[in-house]
This record gives C-alpha cells, sequence and structure tokens, in this order.
C-alpha cells in the first residue's frame, strides 16, 4: 500500500537513471555497489518502459455552468 | 406579414395628420368610457398612447451614434446604460439591450465607449421613462476597423494593468511529462480532433475537455469558464481555435478572457487561429503556439523517441557493466598472480640477493677504510723516523761540537809549547813548597813523561 503511494512517477524515474549512469561511469564506484546500480538501472528502465507502453488516451468532458 | 406592413402605414398615416385633424386622438377618447365630455386619461392610458406615438417609422430601427455612459452590470443578463453626447448639445437617453441581443455583442460594454446602436425608441410605462431598446450594438467605427480599434482600445487598458504582456519571469514551463492535459475548444470541429490525433501518436494522455463556443458573442463568458472549471484538475492547458477571420477570433481579444488566462494556475499554451493570427490571449499565455496541432506537440513529449533512448540508456548502462566486470577480472588475475608461492621464493631470492649485495658493499667498504687507516699509519712512521733521524743527526752534531771543544780544551795541549806539568804521588804540584828534597816527581812533557829526583829547593 504504502508502496504504491511511493511509487516514483516517469520524471523521478528518469532522474534517478541519470543519477546511476552518473555513477556508473564513476571510476570510484565499487563493482558490489554497481552490480546493484545496474539491476536497480534495469528494473527503472523497465518500469519506464512500462509506463509509456501503458498510457491511454481518454477524453472526458468537464460540465460547463453556462451551457 | 402584410397586416404588419398595413398597420405600419396606418401609423405613418396617423403620424402625418398630427397636425391636421384629431384623427388619431380622437378614436381613443370617443371611445372611452368617460364619452366626449371627460377627457381626463389615467396614467395608463397616458402611458398607453405615448407607446402608440412613438411607435412610428422615425424611432423605429434607428441607428444612433453616442458614448455609453451609466453603464451598471445587471446579474439578469439585460444591459442597462444611457447613450450620452456631450458638448455643444449635451443629450443623454436611457437604453436597454435585452438578454438575446447581448448574446450577438462583439465587445463587453463599458462606460466611455463610442458606439452605434440600432434599435427603437419605446416608452417603459412601469418606469416611467422613454429608452432605446438596442438590438445590435458595434464600436462608433463600424465593422472590423471598429473591432480593431476595440482591440487596440482593450490593448491599452491591459497594458495599463499589466495583465498583459505576462512578464519573462511569469511564464511557466509546461511539465515535461504531464499527467493529463486540459483542453478548452469547441466540442465540435476539427481542432480537438487534431489534437486528439497528435497526443494519441506521440503521447497517449486523458485530456479533459472543457467544451466553450469559441465564436460571436457570450462567447468570452462560456471561455473564461471553460478555463475555470480545469484549474487544479489539469497539469496544463490547451486554449484552441481553428483559422478564422479577425472578426471569428475576435472574442479571444476580450479582457476577460485575457484576465482569466493570465490568472490560470496551470499553464496555458494559446493555439489561436493561424500563424500570422495573434490576439491579446497570446500575450496573456505562458506560450503561444501557431496551430492546435503544434500545441498537443508542445504539451506532450514523443512516446517513440523515448522509448528509443529508454533502449540507449539500457545498452549504454550494459556497457558500462560489462567495461567494469571486465576490468575488476583483470584486477583479480592480477591480485592472484601478485599472492603465488613462486613469486614469493623469487622474492626471497631477491631479498637474499640484495642481502648479499649489502654485505659485499659493507665488506669492501670497510677494507678501504682499513687500508685508509694504514696509509695513515704508513705516513706516520715515516714521519717518525725521519724524526727520530734528524734527532740522532744532531745529537751527533752536538756531540762532535763538544769534543771539537773537548779536544781543544786538551791540558795537555800548552806542554806543546814546552811548559811541563808535575806530579807528585799522583797529584798536581802548583807550588814548591810541596816538595822536599829527594822527592820523585813525575815530569810530564807533550810527548812522554819523566821520573826525576829533586837535589834542591830554591
Amino acid at each position: 500500500m504504502t508502496e504504491k503511494e511511493t511509487e516514483p512517477t516517469y520524471e523521478e524515474m528518469i532522474a534517478e537513471l541519470r543519477e546511476i549512469a552518473k555513477q556508473l561511469d564513476d571510476p570510484n564506484t565499487p563493482i558490489e555497489e554497481a552490480v546493484k546500480l545496474h539491476q536497480r538501472g534495469m528494473t527503472l528502465i523497465q518500469k519506464c518502459e512500462a509506463f509509456l507502453q501503458k498510457a491511454e488516451l481518454t477524453i472526458t468532458e468537464i460540465p460547463q455552468q453556462s451551457e | 406579414m402584410a397586416g404588419k406592413k398595413r398597420a405600419v402605414q396606418q401609423k405613418i398615416l396617423s403620424f402625418d395628420n398630427e397636425d391636421g385633424e384629431p384623427s388619431l386622438l380622437t378614436p381613443i377618447t370617443e371611445n372611452s368610457e368617460l364619452g366626449k365630455i371627460d377627457y381626463t386619461l389615467t396614467v395608463s392610458e397616458l402611458a398607453k398612447r405615448i407607446r402608440e406615438v412613438v411607435d412610428c417609422p422615425l424611432l423605429t430601427d434607428i441607428v444612433v451614434r453616442g458614448e455609453i455612459t451609466g453603464y451598471r452590470p445587471n446579474a439578469s443578463g439585460h444591459l442597462y446604460f444611457s447613450l450620452t453626447e456631450q458638448g455643444d448639445n449635451p443629450a443623454s437617453i436611457s437604453c436597454v439591450m435585452w438578454k438575446y441581443a447581448v448574446k450577438n455583442l462583439p465587445f463587453s460594454v463599458k462606460d466611455g465607449i463610442q458606439v452605434q446602436a440600432t434599435g427603437l425608441v419605446d416608452f417603459y410605462p412601469a418606469g416611467g421613462r422613454l429608452q432605446f431598446i438596442i438590438k445590435k450594438m458595434e464600436p462608433a467605427v463600424s465593422g472590423k476597423a471598429g473591432l480593431y480599434l476595440l482591440k487596440e482600445q482593450w490593448r491599452k487598458e491591459l497594458e495599463g494593468k499589466g495583465i498583459i504582456p505576462r512578464p519573462q519571469a511569469e511564464i511557466r514551463d509546461p511539465p515535461i511529462f504531464p499527467k493529463n492535459i486540459g483542453v478548452v475548444t469547441s466540442k465540435t470541429g476539427s481542432v480537438l480532433q487534431d489534437i486528439k490525433n497528435v497526443i494519441s501518436r506521440r503521447y497517449p494522455l486523458p485530456i479533459l475537455l472543457a467544451g466553450t463556443s469559441v465564436q460571436g458573442d457570450g462567447a468570452e463568458t462560456s471561455i473564461v469558464s471553460a478555463i475555470m472549471s480545469l484549474q487544479d484538475k489539469v497539469d496544463v492547458i490547451i486554449v484552441a481555435r481553428g483559422g478564422g477571420s479577425f472578426e471569428d477570433l475576435f472574442v479571444f481579444n476580450h479582457p476577460d478572457v485575457v484576465t482569466a488566462i493570465r490568472n490560470s494556475k496551470i499553464p496555458i499554451i494559446s493555439a489561436i487561429g493561424h500563424e500570422t493570427d495573434t490576439t491579446l490571449s497570446d500575450y496573456a499565455a505562458d506560450r503561444r503556439v501557431p496551430t492546435p496541432s503544434a500545441a498537443a506537440e508542445t504539451v506532450v513529449p514523443d512516446r517513440a523517441v523515448l522509448l528509443e533512448k529508454l533502449e540507449k540508456d539500457r545498452r549504454s548502462m550494459h556497457d558500462t557493466m560489462m567495461r567494469l566486470i571486465v576490468a575488476e577480472q583483470k584486477n583479480v588475475t592480477d591480485m592472484k598472480r601478485r599472492v603465488d608461492p613462486n613469486r614469493l621464493t623469487r622474492k626471497l631470492e631477491l631479498m637474499h640477493q640484495q642481502t648479499a649485495e649489502l654485505e659485499e658493499r659493507i665488506r669492501t667498504a670497510s677494507l678501504r677504510k682499513i687500508d685508509v687507516e694504514r696509509e695513515g699509519c704508513k705516513t706516520w712512521t715515516v714521519m717518525i723516523q725521519k724524526g727520530a733521524k734528524n734527532k740522532i743527526t744532531n745529537a751527533r752534531l752536538m756531540f762532535l761540537t763538544q769534543k771539537e771543544i773537548i779536544i781543544g780544551r786538551n791540558p795537555y795541549k800548552p806542554l806543546e809549547l814546552g811548559y811541563a806539568l808535575v806530579w807528585k804521588d799522583g797529584v798536581v804540584v802548583r807550588s814548591v813548597k810541596k816538595i822536599a828534597e829527594d822527592d820523585r816527581l813525575t815530569l810530564r812533557l807533550s810527548d812522554g813523561e819523566l821520573i826525576t829526583k829533586v837535589e834542591s829547593i830554591k
């Protein structure tokens, strides 16, 4: 339940991916950390793709007072 | 239709005869219950007469030019104000514009606007006043030119209030990934369809449509309420209208619309008309785009591009990871080689060799030191020996000198001059008093001795 509430937005996920890429490129990142980062990166990419794939167009009309 | 025409003709006749015989008024009083002798009218009768009098062509379907004054907004939707002429011939007349007529009004009524109003004069019995019922009204300079003037007037007003142009600092960027999009446009027509097409192709998202009329009178109220209805519901709003004439787009110059756009809490993209059309709304919006399709492209990213980028990210992340792993493997191999036992032996050998070398160096150095010391010793020895020799030589020289001296002091030396030394019993005799007769004396001459006997002493 809590997890669902804290589900990151697409923008947040992209921001995190960018950070992960930066850390992976950093030669000072320990290999254990890099493995974890890589795993997290792959999960995020999957999530982003899923998010983009499932986007759907709907049209809802907002009732107008004047009509 | 024909009947109405006839009635009008009748009225014209009646009016023309006003100054002649009392043909218009007489029948009314004649038909009244009061009869010929009583000409007193009730107020309503008077009002009725007045209405009949004003119902004539001179006061019907007339166009009046004047300045709007005394306008007060009214909740009913009808407009009440006066048309006034100032200057040499000041004059004023109360005006009413019924709600149905207001719907077609191309601008908003404000005091001070010069207008041309078409309508008829009527008497309002309950209020006891003559008023001009306006059916149509436009800015004093009629047609498109008038609208241009009105637009300029509104522009000045809005600029004066600081509503347009929207200051650079207050221009908001729409979110890159909106959750939904609000659209203010006509429910029918191609604009909504264009927006729908672009969004479904690029990045399908929920659209909240606030349908509105986008042209004609009252459209401004509809647009304003559409904008208001989307506040707090969407991440970005598109206010759009397809291409049209200057008059068609005119409502988007309306101060109410412009103000609503400027005050929107949600960023607004304006897409009104075509590229060449600019309405005052464009200056109030956060961004202006040339067409509704362009607006749709502005508010959503392209999903295909995003997916492609994600794929690129995935590949790049994989590559980085592979590189890291290869580098790490190399590291491990390297480490393995470094902890190899053979390597340790080699290292020990190396240490041995180093130790031996050190030992050799120390030995050589010590020997060299000893040699130096020895050399020093030798030098000292030579020096000492030399010193000693000198000393002996000196001593010898001294001795020889002494010898010479001693030799020079030889006691027998004077004997060579003819003297003689006299001993008696081994003692040198220096006086005759020590000698007695018959003593045996030894005489030493330079080249020998002789023994003598004393015969006499003198």
